[in-house]
């Protein structure tokens, strides 16, 4: 099917909807997800910090959004497999934000392999970087964030994590917990007016990607699974986040916001 | 709080029907949507009561209209269409919120009360779709934002025959996602959750108000909604914020259905 509107609207220039608050977005130095949405809060008006495993590519992505917007943009090395660094992390935001309110849980890796050729160490490295890791960034900034009875928590999950594809197991668990998580944790947070919920992207197109993948597995993709006939754009997710961590979405906790139309 | 104007989130020059708006979470939609920049079409069942919510809504700045549009009429949304295409001439977003709740056993449900709750929640809501579609399709910017309850998702006793009538309108929300948003129109869902508003509320006083603490108390957030809180969310769906959500039912309810 031809798409009527096969072209993403154009990228939006911010306005302040999060003007007055702070934002740590994880797994935020690359070309996807993560930088865009921290570019995304950060032209809403948010104070945002930038975290990374990789110190390099950090603070360079970290410089281009202060060339960006003028103003100097926070950033710290992060291992989200490392409760230290976490915790670290965590303080940093503390001391340089001067308290959290928003935290976004990006970091996240795949792997494409069956079942059956699943090596425990495979298995492990996905769970305990995308769930184990969303788990620990949480535990870590809720206490944090009940304290001062305001917050907003976004993870990224995946498609995945409800529509089956062939060899992502691992991902997919891990994304399924993700959503677990965030659906229990919510009711935990509630009370204290702070808010969990998920993003949950299909595929979203950067330059990262389209290196590293077959440019026919891509349009194969975007041709059976993509509605819009196009693949998502970062910022598209990243506008998703936006309004779950903002005041806009003030009744919502442990919901999973779909990003493309495949849950349907 | 801090009113955000991002333009992204702005629906300047937008054409926005919401029906049933005159009572409830309709009109706080409408209220919404004006705020953001849209010209507001709102139904409600006679066109006194339309016209002088929409006079209320344009005393606080809006640019609203109001029509008469009684959903369990047939042949009532093709004639709310035709009105909408003679008088208006466009839209880009269409809100189905209209809706009927008739509490019932299905042990004593009369097949008269089936009927009238499938023909405004359900039959009503498609047709006046469709034959909006070729408006919405011109647009460019088409959305259907259509208001759907907890009931679509978790049934509740006492009401079997309407939360079955709001799980058909989720569905069609899924189908008319993957027919429509090929051709540039973006359908998606709303379920508020813990909305105090008259469709849900006793009449009277004293009950009204344990009704509403116990709804507060039963939510995680304990508390109940504000409808400006569903009218933000929906505000968010049918802008070109959420440009890459189609077919999403968000659930919009402090974590009761989490």
């Amino acid at each position: 099917m031809t798409a009527a509107h096969p072209m993403a609207p154009p990228s939006p220039h911010g306005h302040g909807l999060l003007v007055g608050k702070t934002v740590l977005v994880t797994a935020a130095a690359g070309t996807g997800i993560g930088f865009a949405t921290a570019r995304r809060c950060a032209e809403e008006g948010a104070n945002v910090m930038l975290s990374d495993l990789h110190a390099r590519r950090l603070s360079t992505c970290a410089d281009a959004l202060e060339d960006a917007l003028g103003r100097p943009i926070a950033r710290e090395v992060c291992d989200v497999r490392s409760n230290v660094a976490v915790e670290s992390l965590l303080a940093a935001a503390d001391e340089r934000l001067g308290g959290l309110d928003v935290l976004v849980n990006n970091a996240g890796l795949g792997a494409t392999i069956d079942v059956v050729d699943t090596t425990d160490e495979q298995w492990d490295r996905v769970l305990d970087t995308n769930l184990s890791g969303t788990f620990r960034c949480l535990r870590a900034a809720l206490p944090r964030m009940t304290a001062r009875r305001r917050g907003s928590i976004v993870n990224l999950a995946s498609i995945v994590a409800w529509r089956a594809e062939r060899g992502q197991a691992a991902y997919a668990s891990s994304k399924a917990g993700v959503l677990a998580l965030t659906r229990c944790v919510a009711l935990e947070a509630a009370p204290f007016n702070v808010r969990i919920n998920a993003v949950v992207p299909s595929l979203a197109l950067h330059p990262h990607l389209e290196k590293v993948s077959d440019p026919a597995f891509l349009e194969k993709m975007v041709r059976e699974n993509e509605v819009f006939g196009r693949a998502a754009e970062p910022w598209e997710i990243g506008n998703a986040v936006v309004f779950l961590a903002s005041d806009y979405s003030s009744y919502m906790t442990g919901e999973s916001l779909s990003v493309s139309c495949r849950r349907a | 709080m801090h009113d955000p104007s991002a333009a992204h989130f702005r629906l300047d020059d937008r054409v926005a029907l919401v029906t049933g708006g005159t009572r409830g979470i309709g009109t706080a939609i409408a209220r919404e949507l004006a705020a953001a920049g849209a010209r507001i079409v709102l139904t409600g069942r006679d066109e006194i009561g339309a016209g002088s919510c929409a006079a209320a809504l344009a005393a606080e700045g809006a640019d609203a209209v109001g029509f008469g549009y009684d959903a369990r009429e047939a042949g009532a949304a093709a004639r709310l269409a035709e009105r909408v295409k003679r008088e208006i001439g466009r839209l880009d977003i269409l809100v189905n919120n209209a809706a009927v709740l008739r509490p019932h056993l299905v042990a004593r449900l009369r097949e008269e009360e089936f009927d009238e709750l499938f023909q405004v929640n359900v039959k009503s809501a498609l047709f006046l779709t469709k034959a909006l579609q070729p408006l919405l399709q011109i647009s460019g910017h088409g959305a259907v934002l259509n208001i759907t309850a907890a009931g679509a998702h978790a049934p509740m006793a006492g009401i079997g025959a309407y939360c079955a009538s709001k799980a058909a309108l989720v569905n069609l929300t899924r189908t008319l996602a993957r027919e429509w948003t090929p051709l540039g129109i973006r359908v998606n869902a709303l379920t508020p959750g813990s909305t105090a508003t008259d469709m849900i509320l006793p009449v009277d006083a004293e009950r009204r108000e344990r009704f509403v603490a116990e709804m507060a108390a039963q939510n995680p957030m304990n508390r109940i909604a504000e409808p400006v809180e569903i009218a933000r969310a929906a505000r968010f769906l049918v802008s070109d914020a959420a440009s890459y959500v189609t077919g999403h039912v968000m659930v919009v309810d402090g974590g009761l259905l989490a």
